[in-house]
């Protein structure tokens, strides 16, 4: 009889204990159209004019804007989530390599609170400058991180081994610049630049002119 | 009924022209309510033009957007109109219907051509960096090992409203990233589909998938573009 009761209630508390799940999970939200709206804004598109004549003009106008975004000449994309940094057009591939992208690492000064993340920054830019022989300009991180005093002569900032033969700049102190420590390309763990291979760097310098657009995402 | 006469004959000519002229007119096109005689196809020119309103909306945003384009059998990450990552569509499915099923459920009843991830999952990944490398890689840069660990994906989903799901396999063998929140998930997607779900399944190399499935975070605007029918 004990045994009996102790089955059924088992069975009652499994049965709760299943039905509560169930309800719990159908109305666990599948996050919809709430980041669509955040994202993309107002997603009704514009309508082709009735009449031909204009509606043949307004396509025509629109296909010139999508070709103008295209890049007419070779660009450069750094994949920061694989850590390949590439030359292409939208066809092709001409130079393409494993790179060093931001570690995402986070640091802050114990004594003035100062804060930096170390990403990669995401988006548009262009090739600034060029440099052969390129060094590397501390910044003050650079000192905090190993625990050294700031220095206040600016001499005492700049190191000519690090940033290897050549270095693109893309602006904000961002550089495309070789690295002492091959055996760490692929791996995200730069304070933000982005580093490349030896023989990478000497095709890509070579080919690519000032003002040459970076794809970084 | 012959007509012998030859004025007879001569008379309906006019009318046969006529009716060779009315056939090809309306025959060439016949399907395509949308066609004119000048060659101009409104219905064709409609279509191209919300395409490339919705590609012009997602490279003003100035962030990536993901493109699959069935027409191309490809798979694009674009970033202000420009392709940033590129993959060929290799399409697990038996024939075109799941295609289409999960085009159509993607743009839904108001015909979308833009909808955000609204979920991702990883089912199971493989380690791409040895502990004892990144321990010592950690060691040196300072960084913590988890920050510097990027894991290739064996198998994720990603996920867009009304239940459309694209299912990434790779051909590594990866460890479940966590069998009781793989199954949880399963299970939380089995009850929330009742109504059905188009769910599509593609192969890809993982070292590419690694790119997709970290670029594609909740969020990522996505476009579809149909197979050419």
């Amino acid at each position: 009889m004990r045994h009996r009761v102790w089955t059924v209630t088992g069975s009652l508390v499994g049965l709760v204990v299943i039905a509560v799940l169930i309800v719990k999970l159908w109305h666990q939200p599948i996050p919809e159209n709430v980041t669509e709206k955040a994202v993309l804004g107002d997603t009704t598109l514009p309508q082709l004019p009735k009449d031909v004549k204009a509606a043949k003009k307004e396509l025509e106008k629109a296909r010139k804007a999508l070709d103008k975004l295209r890049p007419n000449r070779p660009y450069i994309t750094i994949d920061t989530h694989a850590n390949r940094i590439a030359l292409r057009t939208e066809d092709s591939v001409l130079v393409e390599g494993t790179c060093s992208t931001g570690s995402g690492g986070e640091l802050i000064d114990s004594v003035t609170h100062r804060k930096w993340i170390f990403n990669t920054p995401r988006g548009y830019f262009t090739v600034k400058n060029k440099m052969t022989e390129p060094w590397w300009r501390k910044p003050d991180w650079a000192f905090i991180e190993e625990n050294e005093t700031i220095p206040k002569n600016e001499r005492d900032r700049y190191d000519p081994n690090v940033m290897g033969e050549y270095a693109l700049g893309f602006g904000d102190g961002f550089f495309i610049h070789g690295t002492i420590y091959e055996r760490l390309l692929g791996i995200n763990v730069t304070h933000g630049c982005v580093r490349v291979g030896t023989e990478d760097l000497q095709k890509l310098y070579k080919q690519v002119p000032i003002g040459t657009a970076i794809y970084i995402f | 009924m012959m007509c012998k006469n030859p004025l007879t004959r001569l008379s309906l000519l006019p009318a046969l022209l006529l009716l060779i002229i009315a056939v090809s007119g309306c025959g060439g096109n016949g399907a395509d309510s949308g066609a004119t005689a000048k060659g101009w196809n409104a219905d064709k020119a409609a279509v191209e033009y919300k395409q490339i309103q919705a590609e012009l909306k997602l490279a003003n945003l100035e962030k990536p957007y993901f493109v699959i384009d069935f027409a191309e059998k490809q798979l694009l990450l674009k970033l202000r109109g420009a392709v940033v990552w590129k993959y060929p569509l290799a399409v697990q499915a038996s024939d075109n219907e799941e295609v289409w099923d999960f085009v159509e459920r993607f743009q839904g009843k108001e015909s979308k051509l833009i909808r955000t991830i609204t979920e991702t999952h990883l089912f199971a990944a493989q380690s791409k960096t040895p502990d004892s490398i990144l321990a010592i890689i950690s060691e040196v840069t300072k960084f913590k090992p988890e920050l510097l660990q990027r894991a290739l994906p064996e198998r994720f989903q990603l996920l867009w409203g009304d239940k459309v799901i694209l299912d990434v396999r790779t051909d590594i063998k990866g460890k479940p990233t966590d069998k009781l929140e793989n199954a949880m998930f399963e299970v939380r997607h089995a009850i929330q589909t009742p109504f059905g779900k188009a769910q599509l399944m593609i192969k890809m190399d993982p070292s590419k998938a690694l790119t997709l499935y970290r670029a594609a975070q909740p969020g990522l605007p996505t476009m579809v573009v149909p197979p050419k029918s």
